[in-house]
């Protein structure tokens, strides 16, 4: 089965690269190595599928789902990370972080209330501070009016 | 100006405070990367860019390039004294280095180590001042065709040597070439795979994608299994005895070796050298029985091997511009993100930035001797933060590397999908480092080959017409085939088995 992303991208890429010139008066176009690179990739592909068809055990990893909590927590890390990009722009990078360090150190991490808080504070407002003033790394502000005019 | 008085006014800037400050940053950082599980060499160096985006280009560089060295040093300390490695290079190093902190000989273990990798690093420093501009100087007369040929052997060894599958190193080597076409197209100027994206346009930001595929992903593989626990040992002295040293000097002297060389050959990765040290000690010893068990020299072959390596990787990536490992790769990147070109011109246009930071490099190794031994308690003191605070600590580094390469959250899209996607290509056991280097290397490669053609007006024969061209194709060929039939023959053994 994973094999067929790749065959459909390794497709994708050649059939894209129709649209884009393979040989221009003075050598390559800018079709030529996208057309090579999926036809490759679709030929390496199928060969992969042929091998995992008739050779599965040698080449199958030995766990490739993980336990119920295990894939729990990967879910839980994945939903953060596209809550927290979804909201750096509304709330801005220290409230943003802080929400999300709260959240993985509280419902992930088991920390008390305490050291989560903490450690939020310092993640979220602590690291905007040292990045904005001392690197010159400007982070994310909100784009909300109220939460702008407190510097967040 | 000759090599020697280079060398002279390097270590005159190298010395300067700002530098010496940035390399001990560097240093210290990359010691702690070492020690922590979870946080490896490529998505530190990759997450703490956006460190050194104020830094001059010099100063920026000798800090990432001593968290990549610093990072071998610090890996040891855990794997010795707690049997958990901090990056694969020091896997091996829990063998032995464990059982001899079993027997209360922790100190011996980590002086060793210390002393071995401060003599392999610094050899290997030296065989870089000696090589580099004689091979920059020779790869300065190579033309479009011969750097196509040179590019696409690099990348037959990396994606040949990257795993258990040549297959699957091909097909992330494909996959990295494609994510560097997209954007717009520089000889024609024409957009490809950008889908009408504004942000598509300039390509898709190399460092997010490393950052998602080595960071992030780790993450996810961290947290499907519940914190481990780990049996802590007690620290000894730190002087080992005279029978110590004697007995580490030869496997000192080969790993140095050993390591040099192979650092010279791209795609090998931290781990083989210190496998290859492990085993040939173990072969070489007149009581083979007593590796396993504590023998000193199970601990001084491959640590001195894997930073020998560490600092003969350069010498690739500043002659020829191929990065070795993905970690160089990332490097790569910093040097072209302050406008500096890794290649045979680096050594003609930038002599100033390229002997400091040669310099820096000897430097370096003497803070890390410094830094790792009286320290030690200090740094373990470390590991007891658990890893479910440090798993979200490094989380919102990633965020902040992704976000401050450009200023935009689009990058920390990309780092989002690719850790994603990374995490899925680990569990299906495809190597991750094709892709890193692949991306890097593939528009240097393009247009190579769009030049060597121009030249030719369209034939292909300019590959085989011009000798030094033929022989690295001829060899890029030998090496995809003999990769192959390796691996045919293997997996055709273990069935049989």
């Amino acid at each position: 089965m994973a094999a067929l992303p790749f065959i459909g991208l390794g497709v994708f890429i050649v059939w894209e690269s129709r649209n884009l010139k393979y040989y221009s008066e003075f050598g390559p176009g800018a079709g030529f190595l996208p057309f090579w690179v999926g036809a490759v990739l679709t030929l390496l592909s199928l060969t992969w599928l042929g091998q995992v068809t008739f050779r599965p055990v040698a080449d199958m990893p030995e766990v490739f789902l993980p336990g119920r909590a295990g894939t729990f927590r990967v879910l839980s890390i994945v939903m953060a990370l596209v809550v927290c990009a979804l909201l750096l722009d509304r709330l801005g990078f220290s409230l943003t972080m802080f929400a999300f360090l709260a959240f993985l150190l509280f419902s992930l991490g088991r920390q008390n209330l305490v050291v989560t808080i903490v450690i939020a504070v310092a993640g979220g407002f602590g690291v905007c501070f040292v990045f904005e003033r001392w690197l010159g790394v400007f982070l994310p502000k909100s784009s909300i009016a109220f939460l702008r005019s407190l510097g967040l | 100006m000759d090599t020697f008085q280079l060398l002279l006014n390097g270590f005159a800037a190298a010395l300067s405070l700002q530098n010496l400050l940035f390399a001990f940053i560097g240093c210290l950082l990359g010691t702690i990367v070492g020690i922590l599980p979870g946080l490896g060499p490529v998505s530190a160096t990759a997450i703490l860019i956006p460190l050194t985006f104020h830094l001059p280009a010099t100063g920026a560089i000798i800090m990432l390039a001593a968290i990549y060295y610093g990072a071998m040093y610090g890996g040891t300390i855990t794997s010795v004294l707690i049997n958990v490695p901090g990056e694969t290079a020091s896997v091996i190093t829990c063998i032995d280095g464990y059982q001899m902190a079993r027997q209360g000989r922790a100190g011996a273990a980590l002086s060793i180590a210390a002393i071995g990798s401060f003599i392999g690093g610094t050899f290997a420093t030296i065989g870089l001042v000696v090589a580099a501009p004689p091979l920059a100087r020779k790869a300065l007369e190579f033309g479009p065709p011969e750097l196509f040929g040179m590019m696409t052997l690099g990348l037959s060894l990396i994606m040949g040597l990257a795993g258990k599958s040549l297959v699957k190193g091909l097909m992330m080597g494909m996959l990295g070439l494609f994510l560097s076409t997209i954007g717009m197209e520089v000889g024609e100027g024409i957009p490809r795979f950008t889908f009408d994206s504004v942000q598509l346009m300039r390509g898709v930001e190399f460092i997010a994608i490393l950052i998602g595929l080595f960071g992030v992903s780790e993450i996810l593989i961290n947290a499907e299994n519940p914190e481990q626990k780990v049996i802590e040992t007690k620290m000894s002295t730190l002087v080992p005895t005279s029978q110590d040293l004697k007995t580490s000097a030869w496997p000192i002297a080969r790993g140095t070796v050993l390591g040099f060389f192979l650092g010279l050959i791209p795609g090998l990765g931290t781990a083989i050298p210190t496998i290859i040290s492990y085993v040939t000690e173990r072969r070489l010893s007149k009581h083979p029985e007593r590796f396993g068990n504590g023998a000193i020299e199970g601990v001084a072959g491959p640590e001195t091997s894997n930073n020998s390596y560490a600092n003969a990787a350069f010498i690739p990536l500043l002659t020829l511009g191929i990065p070795s490992s993905p970690t160089v790769a990332v490097l790569m990147g910093a040097f072209m993100m302050n406008g500096v070109t890794p290649g045979p011109l680096l050594f003609k246009n930038h002599p100033a930035l390229v002997w400091t930071v040669i310099a820096s490099m000897y430097i370096g190794n003497i803070i890390l001797l410094i830094l790792n031994l009286p320290l030690i308690p200090i740094w373990v003191s470390i590991l007891k933060i658990p890893y479910s605070v440090l798993f979200a600590l490094i989380l919102l580094f990633t965020v902040v590397g992704a976000y401050g390469l450009n200023n935009q959250i689009f990058d920390v899209w990309v780092m989002i999908v690719f850790g994603i996607l990374g995490y899925l290509l680990r569990k299906l056991d495809f190597p991750l480092a094709p892709v890193a280097l692949t991306l890097i290397l593939g528009p240097i490669m393009e247009n190579a080959l769009r030049q060597s053609m121009e030249m030719s007006g369209g034939h292909i024969s300019i590959f085989f017409e011009r000798p030094l061209a033929a022989v690295f194709l001829a060899l890029a060929m030998v090496v995809l085939v003999t990769t192959g039939l390796g691996l045919a023959r293997g997996a055709r053994e273990d069935r049989q088995v």
